[in-house]
């Protein structure tokens, strides 16, 4: 099966969730992701859907400076954020359970 | 890009972001912006920035790693820039480009391949009119082009690294870096095993390769023989070009994988010196068919019905 396919479907999940404890700046949440698993994620899908949740103000944004380079843009989960981690959450725990006794179903 | 991207662009970039870049990220950045470079103004300046920050993050790694920051290791890891871009596009909800479309954009390093294949393609002719003795127009016309094709593409080239989009068709966007999925349990670090011929064989190839190395400066002095109707300008020519020819057939197999800016070069011989073989069998047809048409003229001049098995009756 296509995990890229399914990994479009998640990611917006799957940033929220990696910044519900901490913050973190883009490659850092690259970083975070690839670590949990999902190691097909790509760079570029990952700041451009850091970019997306911040442009629909679920999360903010603000700047660290760095001993090793530019300064980083540290993002973090703001309340509506949350609240969609939440609903985000059911729904997923739902459609896997959904899709965990349907396949179970199977020989 | 826009004069409004390119702005905003530098607006994006700090003096320490550009100063981690080496020569081929900052390429590879260049060509990310051109990409996004329609994006909605109030958002590019964000947008690149995110991007300069995440090939600095990339090289500091793959430095840390000791891996060299070449074309190769940037493409598997992020994939081509407009790849990238594409990419960055989709996730982040922003239009599709416009003001172009995608499927007609053409860019330098394709016109580049158009122009071979048209040099090619007149080198073919060329070695054809040759031998069969065409008018000297033609061939003379055809060798123009062909070099005119070949040089231009070829001499900016020569001013540009290896191409940043050449690559083979792209990969799904949310793509797996080589080296990150390689590095499951138990299978950390053990590197790739890429196909390769046997020793044997590859060995013999390059001896073909030599061999026509060798076929092509023979060839080119055929063809002056052919054109000037001297023997020995054929003679010299084939001699002077032999070195030179052998020299350009051992580079382009050393660095085909890498670099591939002398094809423009040895493409077009190596269709000429095609094109010089086909035109002598297209030479020996014609001679035979002119021969047997004399004969029947000689032998058959009541023309039907004087063949072979048709004096049955």
């Amino acid at each position: 099966m296509d995990t890229s396919q399914l990994l479009k479907g998640v990611l917006d999940l799957a940033v929220l969730a990696v910044l519900r404890k901490e913050d973190g700046y883009g490659y850092d949440v690259v970083r975070r992701l690839r670590a949990a698993g999902l190691v097909e994620v790509g760079d570029a899908s990952v700041y451009g859907t850091l970019r997306r949740l911040f442009n629909a103000g679920l999360l903010t944004s603000y700047a660290v400076a760095s001993d090793s380079g530019p300064h980083r843009k540290y993002y973090a989960l703001n309340d509506l954020g949350r609240e969609r981690l939440r609903e985000s959450t059911r729904v997923w725990q739902e459609f896997a359970g959904t899709m965990s006794v349907l396949t179970g179903e199977t020989p | 890009m826009t004069a409004n991207a390119a702005n905003a662009a530098n607006s994006a970039r700090t003096d320490s972001a550009a100063a981690l870049l080496p020569e081929l990220g900052a390429d590879y950045r260049d060509a990310v912006y051109a990409a996004l470079a329609d994006l909605p103004s109030e958002e590019i300046a964000d947008a690149l920035e995110e991007v300069e920050t995440n090939l600095v993050e990339v090289v500091s790694e793959l430095t840390a790693e000791g891996r060299e920051i070449g074309i190769a290791t940037l493409r598997a890891r992020l994939g081509t820039p407009r790849e990238y871009a594409a990419e960055f596009r989709a996730a982040a909800g922003y239009p599709p480009a416009v003001g172009r479309s995608t499927d007609w954009h053409v860019t330098p390093d394709q016109l580049a391949v158009v122009a071979l294949f048209v040099s090619a393609a007149f080198a073919l002719v060329c070695g054809i009119a040759v031998i069969a003795d065409a008018a000297s127009w033609i061939w003379g016309f055809s060798a123009l082009v062909t070099v005119v094709f070949a040089a231009l593409p070829g001499s900016w080239l020569r001013t540009q690294p290896p191409s940043l989009d050449a690559v083979p068709p792209s990969r799904l966007s949310f793509r797996a870096p080589r080296d990150t999925v390689a590095a499951g349990p138990g299978r950390l670090g053990r590197p790739s095993r890429p196909g390769r011929l046997s020793g044997e064989l590859r060995s013999d190839l390059v001896d073909i390769a030599r061999l026509w190395w060798v076929v092509v400066a023979v060839g080119l002095g055929v063809a002056v023989h052919k054109a000037d109707g001297s023997p020995v300008a054929g003679t010299v020519v084939a001699v002077v070009a032999l070195l030179p020819c052998v020299r350009l057939g051992r580079r382009v197999t050393r660095t085909l994988g890498r670099d591939r800016r002398l094809l423009w070069l040895a493409v077009p011989l190596t269709a000429f010196t095609i094109g010089l073989g086909v035109g002598t069998v297209f030479d020996e047809v014609r001679g035979r068919t002119h021969y047997y048409e004399d004969l029947g003229a000689h032998h058959v001049p009541g023309g039907l019905g004087s063949g072979p098995g048709s004096g049955t009756a």
